[in-house]
């Protein structure tokens, strides 16, 4: 029964079409990357930067 | 296949951020010489006493204000224990273990590397500043290892 359910529901006709892929929006995403980014650099950097020192 | 506007801006910086580093490596391994402590250089562990350069441990001239200096290694203490090295030396320590593995470090400095017995491996150092540099093992190596050490000053 509730196989049955699920599968009409599955194959039911979609009134609702995706949004298209322009609308969503990356922003937030977009941001975090550049932190977590910048945050990866900064650190390689401060190590480079201790190893040049030392040498 | 499509790619939001903010994915290529994210994925170009990730390639340019590849991209630098592994130019970074190249010019260190390549123009700055950089390179692992071990280099394929080999003695016999049981004849290290009698194997020379490490018969007799210790600073060799070798060119203007330029250095070998060639250690051994041992439960618990290093030979020489007391070094002294012109300021403004460039040293290439090479040392070899005489029992078990440990570690040679010089805190401050980029020296920093294994001693393992039967192998010779080697780092290069200038020491541009006058001091006391103290030469530590950081490989765990018996009872004592906490009190194996060595003495540079720098003059």
């Amino acid at each position: 029964m509730a196989r049955e359910a699920l599968s009409k529901q599955e194959t039911a006709p979609k009134t609702k079409p995706h949004p298209p892929e322009e609308e969503s929006s990356l922003r937030g995403t977009f941001v975090s990357v550049l932190i977590l980014g910048a945050l990866i650099v900064g650190s390689w950097a401060a190590a480079f930067w201790l190893y040049l020192s030392r040498g | 296949m499509h790619l939001h506007k903010y994915e290529k801006i994210w994925l170009s910086l990730g390639g340019l951020a590849l991209i630098a580093f592994l130019v970074v490596l190249g010019v260190n391994a390549f123009a700055m010489g950089s390179h692992p402590p071990s280099h394929m250089a080999y003695v016999d562990p049981t004849k290290v006493d009698q194997t020379a350069p490490f018969d007799k441990p210790g600073l060799v001239q070798i060119g203007d204000n330029e250095y070998d200096l060639n250690m051994t290694a041992f439960v618990f203490g290093y030979g020489p224990a007391q070094i002294e090295i012109p300021k403004g030396a460039k040293v290439h320590f090479n040392v070899t273990s005489k029992d078990v593995a440990h570690g040679f470090s010089i805190p401050g400095t980029n020296v920093n590397m294994m001693v393992l017995p039967g192998h010779v491996n080697s780092v290069t150092h200038t020491f541009d500043q006058a001091g006391e540099f103290l030469i530590l093992c950081n490989e765990y190596c018996g009872v004592a290892h906490h009190m194996m050490m060595s003495n540079i000053v720098v003059k």
